[in-house]
Order: structure tokens, then C-alpha cells, then sequence
């Protein structure tokens, strides 16, 4: 597979492309990163590639020249029709883990760093982008979200992760988050691990995980509870977390 | 198929001057290294090596491999895997099954239909979430009250459809 970034900061991703298993995809031939300054297409001496939006406003827009001549590059070299163009843009639709499945499935992923404000909205009346955003917050560039779609997909590739000798259950959990471990020295700097875990009664110890198991799940995650399996103690368990009690049993 | 290779360390550094390698493990069995009589190594061909010592090393191990006898041959496989052949894997305890033979399994519902093939298994707090691709591609949590069965022999999971499950993209 072969991604192509473009992007005005082409050495952002130098470091993270050398790492780990970026770099062993990479130099197995699994992965192919193309990257390309988009600097480099600007059609003035001063390099510019953005400007100050038309009927004002804060910020400043990506302008659509030196980008449309770059991504036109860009598809030149592409030699396959097996592929896609993404923009990174906090306006974009949320990315999401069945997208990272998506993506790696195309030969030729093409992925535009946004930046400043935005991109000059004329740039999807010549391609056909997925505009997509990361999660609900503010970056300073698509660098990072770049970065992100390219580590989600690339682990998707075949060869790129390893089978290893990673057992799971086959009594699968009751959609309850896990409760919290402790591990030795039962002491640190005055905090104690619980004394239910030290003393030998397994009974016992196996009602207090399941009781931090239902805290836990109460406070972090509610909506898991509506579809857990949940006995006639772990309601009893659930009243008294809610009235505020610790766990006594 | 017998000769596929499952990592079960990952060597991160040299040790010493001897040839020792410090090797994170890659397996939910750590004991298994106790008494390994070797290894495949899978740069730049596979090959087998004898395992001369093995011993801990904080939550690492420290092993010597036959033919690496020094700092410079070690360094020369950082970030290498060592691998065993799934004849070679550990016996599963009861009620166990290994992530990778999940993958490739068929996910059925109770009535029969054939809803795909799970293609990851992806790690979350409250349950794993099996990926499904088929005619619809899902996200399937491996929860005990939508996984009814899981067939090792026959390789199919069968689930129950509950509603609007499919929709879970």
C-alpha cells in the first residue's frame, strides 16, 4: 500500500516514520510513505499558501492553487484507480475505526494535511475528498491527524503486525469494565493495597472485584450497564454504590 | 500452515558482551521460556537457533542464542521476533482460545445466516470487539450475551442478533 501525505511541514513525520513498526512496514515493502510539500507548488517568490479569507473574518485559508497543483501531482503519479483522497479537517466526519478498516483495504491512500482556518472550499469541486476529523478538539494542523490515520491504517496491513501467542477467554466478559489490580509491595509511601486482596478468603476477594468492577463501570460508563448481565447481588451491589457505602460484604 | 510463525518474544537490545539478548515477551505465557530448546529467528530467512540460557531480567528476559556470541551479533537483530511453529505453541488452558485462531472464524446467528468473517480482534476496557466483514461489516462485542458459541473445530461463532447489532459500525 502506498500513502501520500502533503502536508507544509514534510518533516513532521521524518521521526515517527523511523520508529518501530512504521519503519519495519516500511522497509519490508508492506508500506510505501510518500510525502510532499505543498510549499513547494506555491506560485509566488514568498512561498505563501494561504491568504485571508474573502468577506473577512478571522484566520487564514489554505489557498487552492499550490494545493490543486500538488494533489494533480499527486494523482499523476498514482498508478492505480484503487484509491482515495482524505483532508483532514476539523469539519470533517468523525474517524473511526470501521474508516481506518476501509482505508486499508485501497492501494493508494492520499491524505491532505489541513491547516489555518481552512481549505478553500473550491478544492472538493475538483476531487473527491472524505473530509475527516479525528475527535472534537482543536490541533494546530492536520499533521497529527495524518499521523494518526496513517498508524490506524498501516496496522491494518497484512504482514505489518506479528501473530503472537495471545490467548483471550471463551467466556466472554459481561460488558462491565475490569476492575482496578495491585501488585506488589502491598505498602507505597503510606498507601495500602486492600486488605480484602490480602487475606486469603477467594470468596471474598471475587465479590470485591466485582463490586469495583460495578463502581467502576457507574462512574465511567454508565451506558455499559443497560445491556450487562447483571445478577440479583450485583443490583444489591449497584444500591449500595448508589446510597455511597464501601464495600463491607 | 504448519509452517506459519508466531512471535513469542521481541528482541529490544544486546546484553553484555557475550552474544545476550534482551527479549520482551510476546506471549500471556512467560514460563514458556523456562525450558525452550530453541527458536526461529525470521530476518533475513527464517532459521532455527538452539537456545543456550535463559534468565530473567526485571520484566524482560536476557537470552543466549547458539552462533550470537557477541554485543555486535546481538545488536544485528534488534527489533527481530523470536518465533515458534503452531506445533511448537503451549497448550491452551480450558476455556481458552488464541486471538489469532479467532481471526478467520465465521460468525453465524442462531437461525444460520451467515453474517461474515471476523477479520481483528481490537482490545477495549469493558469487552474485546471482534470486526466482522461480510455482506455488512460490524462491530461485534464479544460479550456473553451476544456470543453463544464458539466452535473451534468448525471455526464458526455463533451470535445472537441482537437488535440493531449490525448497525454497530
Amino acid at each position: 500500500m502506498k500513502i501520500t501525505i502533503l502536508t507544509i511541514f514534510p518533516e513532521f513525520f521524518e521521526s515517527p516514520l523511523r520508529q518501530s513498526l512504521l519503519k519495519k512496514a516500511i522497509d519490508s515493502g508492506v508500506l510505501e510513505v510518500e510525502l510532499i510539500d505543498i510549499r513547494k507548488y506555491s506560485t509566488n517568490k514568498h512561498n505563501t499558501v494561504d491568504d485571508t479569507p474573502f468577506g473577512g473574518g478571522g484566520g487564514m485559508v489554505m489557498k487552492i492553487e499550490p494545493l490543486y497543483d500538488a494533489l494533480s501531482t499527486a494523482l499523476y503519479e498514482s498508478d492505480t484507480q484503487n484509491r482515495r483522497i482524505v483532508l483532514t479537517s476539523a469539519a470533517g466526519r468523525k474517524y473511526d475505526h470501521a474508516t481506518a478498516v476501509k482505508y486499508s483495504l485501497f492501494d493508494h491512500l492520499i491524505v491532505v494535511c489541513g491547516r489555518y482556518k481552512g481549505v478553500d472550499e473550491r478544492i472538493s469541486r475538483f476531487f473527491d475528498l472524505d473530509e475527516i476529523s479525528i475527535g472534537d478538539y482543536i490541533i494546530n494542523g492536520g499533521e497529527t491527524a495524518a499521523l494518526v490515520i496513517l498508524e490506524s491504517v498501516f496496522r491494518l496491513l497484512p504482514g505489518s503486525i506479528h501473530k503472537i501467542e495471545s490467548a483471550l477467554s471463551d467466556s466472554f466478559s459481561d460488558e462491565l469494565l475490569g476492575a482496578p489490580v495491585w501488585t506488589r509491595p502491598a505498602e507505597f509511601l503510606g498507601q495500602r493495597v486492600p486488605d480484602v486482596l490480602v487475606e486469603g478468603d477467594h470468596a471474598r476477594q471475587e465479590r470485591f472485584r466485582r463490586w469495583c468492577a460495578l463502581k467502576r463501570t457507574v462512574e465511567n460508563r454508565p451506558d455499559l450497564l443497560w445491556r450487562a448481565q447483571l445478577s440479583d447481588e450485583d443490583r444489591g451491589m449497584l444500591e449500595s454504590i448508589a446510597a455511597g457505602r464501601e464495600f463491607e460484604n | 500452515m504448519d509452517q506459519e510463525l508466531i512471535a513469542i518474544g521481541k528482541i529490544v537490545r544486546a546484553h553484555g558482551i557475550n552474544g545476550e539478548l534482551v527479549v520482551i515477551p510476546l506471549t500471556d505465557f512467560v514460563d514458556r521460556f523456562d525450558d525452550l530448546e530453541s527458536v526461529v529467528l525470521e530476518a533475513p530467512q527464517p532459521r532455527r537457533l538452539a537456545v543456550r540460557s535463559v534468565r530473567a531480567h526485571k520484566q524482560q528476559l536476557l537470552i543466549a542464542l547458539e552462533t550470537i556470541d557477541t554485543r555486535n551479533d546481538a545488536e544485528a537483530h534488534i527489533g527481530e521476533f523470536l518465533s515458534v511453529t503452531r506445533a511448537e505453541l503451549v497448550e491452551l488452558p480450558e476455556g481458552t482460545l488464541f486471538q489469532f485462531d479467532v481471526v478467520g472464524m465465521e460468525v453465524r446467528s442462531e437461525d444460520g445466516e451467515d453474517l461474515g468473517k471476523i477479520v481483528e480482534i481490537i482490545e477495549m476496557p469493558a469487552n474485546d470487539i471482534w470486526r466482522v466483514e461480510g455482506r455488512r461489516s460490524f462491530n461485534l462485542p464479544a460479550s456473553g450475551n451476544i456470543i453463544l458459541k464458539v466452535d473451534r473445530t468448525a471455526r464458526v461463532v455463533t451470535i445472537r442478533l441482537l437488535e440493531g447489532l449490525l448497525d454497530l459500525q
